[in-house]
C-alpha cells in the first residue's frame, strides 16, 4: 500500500472514532447542557479497559504491568471498556450532577481528568503508568489472517459499521422524546421539574450514554493502533472535541459530525505533517492548540449556534395540520 | 526533629503558595460569578515571567518576583478587557462563559509552550541556609514562601477591610445591583478584581515554582484542581474561606503524604473536594446571599 | 361543577411555615381548596403567596407544616415528584423553552412518554414516534384553541408578551393537571387578551381542572373566581366571595393600612387628578415613562414630579406597576423609554451608578444592604463616590438613624428587617441626594417599626430632600405624604394633595368592582358560573 494510501485509511477511521466521539459529546453539552471538561478521560478508560481486556495475562516477557489480562475477544473488550467509561461517567455524575450549576460540574470533571491522569500515571500496575499498554491484537486478525493491507480496509469496515450504529442510535435519541426532554432541561431545568421531569434523572442518563460513546471511541482506537499512553490523551484532545462540536454546530448530530470532519481530521492532520522547526519540535502542536483554542472562542464570539445550528423539530404526517389545511380552503 | 512536624512545616509551605492561588481565584468569582478555568495558566505564565525576568535579563530574583508579578496581573486585566468583559456585556449565557475560559487555557498553556518550550526550568533564591525554628527545618526559599504569603494575606485583610476599592469589591461580592446602585464603577471595580487575580495568581505560580525546584509549562494547570479544592471547601465567593480551605488542603496533603504514601498527595485534595461536594457545598464559610 | 355540593378538598394546606434568612414569607398559613372550580390567592405585596407557590409545588422546601394533595402528605417532596401526582404549576414570569419551538414546548409536560426511555429512544424509537403523533394532535388542537397555532414552530423565545402567558397556561393543561396552581397569570397581559384568557380558564375549568391563582387584578379574580383565599404576613387571613370579603375589614386594612372608609361616591375612571394644590418646581420629572420586562411592558406612558422638600407617595394595587416605575427612573430598566430629568438634567438611559453619583439615591425592597459588610462598612459604601469627608458624613447619618449607631459593627446581614430598611435608606442619603427613590419601606414591619420609618421618611424631607415612596399601605402614604398619585395596571389613575386623595373613593379602587357601600345595597355577584 502505497504511503498515500495508507495515510488516508488512516485518516478514515480517525474520523469515524472522532465522530463517535463528538456525538456522545453532543449529547452531553450539546443536548443536555452537561459541561464535561474531561472527555478526554472517558475515551482513555475506555480504550484502556478495552486494551487490557484483549491482552493476555502480563509475563515477563512483554515487560508490561497491567490488570485484567482476559484474553477477551474484540468484541467483549469494547463493551468493557464502554462500561467502563460509564461507570466513571456515573461516578462523576453522582457528585456533580446534584447541583445545578455548571460550574461544579465543570470543576469535578476537570479534578477528576487531572486525578485519573495522575493515578494512571503513578499506579503503574493499573495501565502500565507512563509507557502504557502496547501490543494489543489486532482485532479479529487471528481467525482472519488478513495481510495488513487487506486488514485495515477491513478495520475500516468494522469501525465504519460501529460508527453507523452509535450514529443512528444518536441520532434517535435526539429526535425522541428523551431527547426533547433533555434539551428542556439544558434550556431551564426548573420548568422541566415543574412537568415532572426528574432533571438530575435525565441528565445522568445524558452523563453516562456521552460517556460510554467516548468508551467505545477509546476502544475502537486502541484496536486500530494496538497500544495507548498517558501522552495519548492529554487534556488538549477534549478541547479538540469541543472545538469540533460548536464549530460543526452544537445539538445537530450532523453538525457534530461535520465538526469531526474540519476539527480533529482535516485542520489536525493537515497540520500534522508541517515540517518541524530544527530545535523546536513543539512548536507546530503548540500553534495548532492555540489556533484551536482560538477557534473555540472565536466560535462562541462570531457564531455561536456553529456552521449547522440546531434545527427545529419536525413532525411530519400531522393529520392536524391537513384537516386545518382542508378547512381553510372550504372556508 | 520528627518526620510529623516535618511534615506540617510542609504543609505550611504548600498551605503558603495555595493560598495565594485560591484567594485570587475566589475574590474574582465573589466579583464577576463565574470560574476561570485558565487560571492555571496564570500560575504557570507568572512563573515564566519570573524566570525570563531574572535568567534572561538578569534582574534580581526578588525584583523580578514582583515585576513578574505586576505583569501578570496586567495581562489579567487585559484579558478581561478585550476579552471575557464582552462575552459579559453581551449576556453570553454561563455554560458559554465557562468554555471560552477554557479555551482560553489551551491558548494560554500552549502559547506558554511555544514561547519558553517544554524544558524543566528552575527559579532559585540565592543562599540556601536551612533555619530552625522549633521542631520546624525551613530552607531560605521556604521562609520566603511562607513569608511573601503571609504579608500577601496581611496586605489583602487590610485592602479588603481598610480600603475603599477593597470594600467595593466585596459590596460587589453581596450585590453587583446594590453596588450599582451606590454609584459604584462595578465595571471598575471588576477590572481591578481582575489584576488583583492576576497578581495572586503570577504570584503564586513563582512561589510554587521555587517551592518545586523545576517546572514545565503544564505545570500551573495540573495544579489547578487543587487550588479548586481549596476554594470549595473554603466557600466559593469567600476570601477568608479560601485562605482556611488553602491551609487545610495544604496540611491535609502535605501530612498524608508522610502518614500514608506521597504519590497519593493529590488524591487527598481531590477526596477532600468531592466530601466538601458531597457533604457541605456551601463550604466551611458561607456567604450570604451566594448561591451554593 | 359549580355548586357540588360534596367535592372533597383537593389541596390542603396546614400551618405552613418557610423563612428566607430571618423573615418568615410564610407565615403558618392554612386553608384548604376543593375540587372543581377556579380558586383565588390574593392578599398585597409580600403576603407570601408566590412563596407558599413555590412550596407547594415542592420548588421550596416547608420548615413546617404539611401539605395534601388529593389526600396525598406531599410535602418535602421534590417538585418532579409533586407535578407528576397531578398538581402543575405555571411561573410569574413566563418561563418558556426559548431555544424550542412553541410546539415542542407543548410536548415536555404530557407524563408517561414511553419514548423518554432511554432504551425505547434508541431501540423502538416507534414507540415514542407513535405517542407524539397523538401529543402534536392534542397539541396542535390546544395551540389552534389559544391562537397560538400560527406560531407552533417559532421558537417560543420570538413570542410576544402576550403569546408567552398563553403558552404558560396552554403548555401546563398538556400535562393533564387535576390542580393547576397559576401564578400571576395575567401580569402585564393586555385587557383584550384579558377577556381571552378568562373564557380559556373557564373552559378548563368545565373540563375538570381545578385552580389556584395568584392574582393582583381583582376585577378578574370577580369575574372567574368562586373561592378565594385572602393572605397576609405570611398567614391566611380569610376565605370566602370576594364579594364578602370586600366588606372584611380586616381584609380592607391588609390592603389599604388604615381603616379608610368607602365613600358613596363612585370613582372616575380616567386619569384625573383631585384637588387644585399649587406644585412647587419639580427636581425629578419623568414623563410618558414606558417601561418592562422582556416585551411585557408593565408601566405605559406614566408622569411622576417630585419637589425639594416634599414627600411624594405612589400607591396602587399590587400589580400596578409601582416598584417597576422606581426601577424604570433609577435606570435599572434595559427597556425604558420616556423622558427623565434631574435637576434640569435629561438622565434617560444613563447606567444606575451615573445616576446615583448625580444625585439621585434609591433603596430597593429587597435586597437593601450588603449582607457581608458592616452597618459601617454599608454607609461607607452608600458614599463611595465621596471625595472627602466620608467619615464625617457617617457621622451625620448616623446622627439621624441612632438606632444604626449602636449597631454600627453589626453586619448587614444579621439586622432585623426594620434596621436593615433603616440601614438602606441611610445608606441612600450618604451622598446628600436631592432626590430619593424608597421602594416599599414599611413592607413586613411591624406597625411600631412602621411608624419610626416614616418618621426618618418625613426627616429626610425636612432636610430639602425629595422623596419618592412607593408604599404598599395607603393609609400611611395619605397620613404622611405630601403627594399622591394612584397608579392602577401601570397607568396614571388618580393624584392630588394626599388628604384630597384621601378622600376619594380607593377601595373600590383597590379591591375593584362596586365599592363595598354600594355592595351592601346590592348583594349579588356576578362570578362566572356559580351562584
Amino acid at each position: 500500500m502505497s504511503p498515500i494510501v495508507y495515510y488516508l485509511t488512516t485518516l478514515v477511521v480517525f474520523f469515524f472514532i472522532f465522530a463517535i466521539s463528538t456525538w456522545g459529546l453532543n449529547l452531553q453539552f450539546g443536548t443536555a447542557g452537561i459541561l464535561n471538561f474531561t472527555y478526554i478521560t472517558f475515551f482513555a478508560i475506555g480504550g484502556y479497559f478495552t486494551g487490557v481486556s484483549m491482552l493476555g495475562r502480563p509475563d515477563a516477557l512483554s515487560n508490561m504491568r497491567y490488570i485484567l489480562g482476559l484474553n477477551l475477544p474484540f468484541p467483549i473488550a469494547l463493551l468493557v471498556g464502554a462500561t467502563a467509561a460509564g461507570v466513571l461517567g456515573l461516578l462523576v455524575g453522582l457528585v456533580a450532577l446534584r447541583r445545578l450549576r455548571s460550574d461544579y460540574l465543570a470543576i469535578v470533571t476537570v479534578s477528576v481528568g487531572a486525578i485519573v491522569y495522575d493515578f494512571v500515571n503513578v499506579n503503574t500496575g493499573l495501565f502500565n503508568g507512563a509507557d502504557g499498554i502496547a501490543g494489543i491484537p489486532y482485532p479479529f486478525n487471528d481467525s482472519l489472517n488478513l495481510d495488513p493491507n487487506t486488514y485495515t480496509f477491513f478495520y475500516i469496515a468494522l469501525t465504519g459499521l460501529v460508527t453507523l450504529v452509535l450514529g443512528l442510535l444518536a441520532f434517535r435519541i435526539y429526535n425522541s422524546p428523551l431527547g426533547r426532554t433533555l434539551r428542556a432541561i439544558r434550556e431551564d431545568a426548573d420548568v422541566a421539574s415543574a412537568f415532572g421531569k426528574d432533571s438530575y434523572r435525565f441528565r445522568m442518563i445524558a452523563m453516562v450514554v456521552g460517556c460510554v460513546y467516548a468508551g467505545i471511541a477509546g476502544g475502537l482506537l486502541v484496536g486500530f493502533i494496538s497500544a495507548l499512553n498517558p501522552g495519548g490523551w492529554v487534556a488538549g484532545e477534549t478541547f479538540l472535541l469541543y472545538a469540533a462540536l460548536l464549530l460543526g454546530g452544537r445539538g445537530n448530530n450532523w453538525g457534530a459530525l461535520l465538526g469531526a470532519f474540519l476539527v480533529p481530521v482535516l485542520f489536525q492532520e493537515a497540520t500534522r505533517y508541517l515540517p518541524q522547526i530544527p530545535g523546536h519540535a513543539e512548536l507546530i502542536p503548540a500553534l495548532r492548540n492555540m489556533i484551536v483554542g482560538g477557534l473555540l472562542i472565536a466560535v462562541l464570539w462570531f457564531r455561536p449556534e456553529g456552521i449547522l445550528p440546531e434545527r427545529k423539530a419536525k413532525f411530519p404526517g400531522v393529520e392536524y395540520l391537513k384537516k386545518r389545511k382542508a378547512a381553510l380552503e372550504v372556508g | 526533629m520528627s518526620v510529623l512536624a516535618q511534615s506540617v512545616g510542609f504543609g505550611l509551605i504548600t498551605a503558603s503558595v495555595l493560598a495565594l492561588a485560591a484567594v485570587g481565584l475566589s475574590l474574582q468569582f465573589g466579583v464577576t460569578n463565574y470560574i476561570n478555568f485558565a487560571y492555571g495558566e496564570f500560575l504557570t505564565i507568572g512563573a515564566y515571567l519570573a524566570w525570563t525576568l531574572s535568567h534572561g535579563l538578569h534582574l534580581n530574583v526578588y525584583l523580578a518576583l514582583v515585576v513578574a508579578t505586576l505583569i501578570m496581573g496586567v495581562l489579567a486585566l487585559l484579558l478581561n478587557r478585550f476579552l471575557l468583559r464582552p462575552f459579559t456585556k453581551k449576556g453570553v449565557p454561563l455554560l458559554f462563559l465557562l468554555v471560552v475560559t477554557f479555551g482560553l487555557s489551551l491558548f494560554l498553556s500552549n502559547l506558554t509552550l511555544a514561547i519558553w518550550g517544554p524544558d524543566f526550568q528552575s527559579l532559585d533564591l540565592p543562599r540556601e541556609v536551612p533555619h530552625a525554628f522549633g521542631p520546624f527545618l525551613f530552607t531560605t526559599s521556604q521562609l520566603t514562601i511562607i513569608g511573601i504569603a503571609a504579608v500577601a494575606m496581611g496586605a489583602l485583610h487590610i485592602l479588603l477591610t481598610r480600603t475603599e476599592i477593597g470594600k467595593a469589591m466585596r459590596a460587589m461580592s453581596d450585590s453587583v445591583d446594590l453596588a450599582q446602585i451606590s454609584g459604584i464603577d462595578t465595571d471598575r471595580i471588576t477590572s481591578f478584581t481582575w489584576l488583583l487575580s492576576g497578581c495572586l495568581a503570577g504570584l503564586a505560580g513563582i512561589v510554587l515554582a521555587i517551592n518545586i525546584t523545576s517546572f514545565q509549562p503544564n505545570f500551573g494547570g495540573e495544579f489547578l484542581f487543587v487550588i479548586f479544592a481549596a476554594v470549595i471547601l473554603g466557600g466559593v465567593g469567600s476570601p477568608y474561606g479560601a485562605m482556611l480551605g488553602a491551609l487545610v488542603i495544604g496540611l491535609a496533603t502535605e501530612m498524608s503524604a508522610v502518614l500514608i504514601n506521597s504519590a497519593y498527595k493529590n488524591d487527598v485534595a481531590f477526596a477532600l473536594l468531592i466530601l466538601t461536594l458531597l457533604l457541605r457545598p456551601q463550604g466551611i464559610i458561607r456567604m450570604a446571599g451566594k448561591a451554593a | 361543577m359549580a355548586d357540588g355540593t360534596a367535592p372533597g378538598p383537593i389541596l390542603e394546606v396546614q400551618n405552613l411555615v418557610y423563612s428566607f434568612g430571618g423573615l418568615r414569607a410564610v407565615n403558618g398559613s392554612t386553608f384548604s381548596i376543593n375540587t372543581g372550580g377556579i380558586n383565588a390567592l390574593i392578599g398585597p405585596n409580600g403576603a407570601g403567596k408566590t412563596t407558599l407557590i413555590n412550596v407547594v409545588a415542592g420548588a421550596l422546601k416547608a420548615e413546617s407544616g404539611t401539605v395534601r394533595f388529593n389526600g396525598t402528605d406531599i410535602t418535602g417532596w421534590q417538585s418532579h415528584r409533586v407535578a407528576l401526582q397531578g398538581l402543575i404549576r405555571t411561573f410569574q414570569i413566563s418561563r418558556e423553552l426559548g431555544g424550542m419551538t412553541v410546539l415542542e414546548n407543548m410536548l415536555i409536560p404530557p407524563p408517561q412518554q414511553s419514548g423518554e426511555n432511554i432504551f425505547n429512544a434508541m431501540f423502538r424509537p416507534a414507540l415514542g414516534h407513535r405517542q407524539d403523533k397523538i401529543l402534536v394532535e392534542k397539541a396542535l388542537a390546544r395551540l389552534d384553541d389559544f391562537g397560538l397555532y400560527d406560531s407552533r414552530d417559532q421558537y417560543a423565545r420570538n413570542l410576544s408578551g402576550g403569546q408567552k402567558r398563553l403558552l404558560e397556561l396552554a403548555r401546563g393543561v398538556m400535562a393533564e393537571p387535576k390542580l393547576m396552581v397559576l401564578d400571576e397569570p395575567f401580569a402585564g397581559v393586555n385587557p383584550a387578551l384579558i377577556e381571552l384568557l378568562e373564557g380559556h380558564l373557564l373552559k378548563l375549568r368545565d373540563s375538570g381542572i381545578t385552580f389556584v391563582m395568584v392574582e393582583h387584578n381583582l376585577n378578574v379574580v370577580e369575574r372567574v373566581c368562586e373561592h378565594v383565599v385572602v393572605m397576609a404576613e405570611g398567614r391566611t387571613l380569610a376565605t370566602g366571595k370576594l364579594s364578602e370579603l370586600r366588606k372584611n375589614e380586616e381584609v380592607i386594612t391588609a390592603y389599604l393600612g388604615g381603616a379608610l372608609t368607602a365613600h358613596p361616591k363612585a370613582a372616575a375612571v380616567d386619569a384625573h387628578v383631585v384637588g387644585h394644590a399649587e406644585r412647587a418646581e419639580p427636581i425629578l420629572r419623568a414623563s410618558g415613562l414606558t417601561a418592562g420586562y422582556s416585551k411585557v411592558p408593565v408601566i405605559q406612558e406614566v408622569d411622576v414630579q417630585a419637589e425639594p422638600g416634599k414627600v411624594v407617595a405612589i400607591v396602587g394595587p399590587n400589580g400596578a406597576g409601582k416598584s417597576t416605575m422606581l426601577k424604570s427612573l433609577f435606570g435599572l430598566l434595559r427597556n425604558s423609554s420616556g423622558e427623565v430629568t434631574l435637576a434640569g438634567t435629561e438622565i434617560g438611559g444613563w447606567p444606575a451608578f451615573r445616576i446615583a453619583r448625580n444625585g439621585m439615591a434609591y433603596v430597593p425592597q429587597v435586597i437593601n444592604v450588603f449582607p457581608n459588610l458592616s452597618v459601617f462598612e454599608n454607609l461607607e459604601m452608600g458614599g463611595y463616590t465621596l471625595k472627602s469627608g466620608r467619615q464625617e458624613r457617617v457621622a451625620e447619618v448616623l446622627d439621624i438613624f441612632p438606632d444604626l449607631k449602636t449597631a454600627r459593627a453589626k453586619k448587614g446581614g444579621n439586622l432585623s428587617g426594620g434596621q436593615r430598611n433603616m440601614l438602606g435608606m441611610a445608606r441612600a442619603l450618604m451622598l446628600n441626594p436631592k432626590v430619593v427613590l424608597v421602594d416599599e419601606p414599611t413592607a413586613g414591619l411591624s406597625p411600631a417599626y412602621t411608624s419610626i420609618v416614616w418618621e426618618q421618611i418625613l426627616r429626610v424631607a425636612g432636610l430639602g430632600t425629595a422623596v419618592v415612596v412607593v408604599e404598599q399601605n395607603v393609609d400611611l402614604a395619605v397620613n404622611h405624604a405630601d403627594w399622591v398619585y394612584v397608579l392602577v395596571a401601570g397607568r396614571n389613575r388618580l393624584e392630588g394633595p394626599a388628604s384630597e386623595v384621601g378622600r376619594e373613593d380607593l377601595p373600590s379602587i383597590f379591591l375593584g368592582g362596586e365599592s363595598p357601600a354600594n355592595l351592601a345595597a346590592e348583594p349579588t355577584v356576578r362570578s362566572g358560573s356559580s351562584t
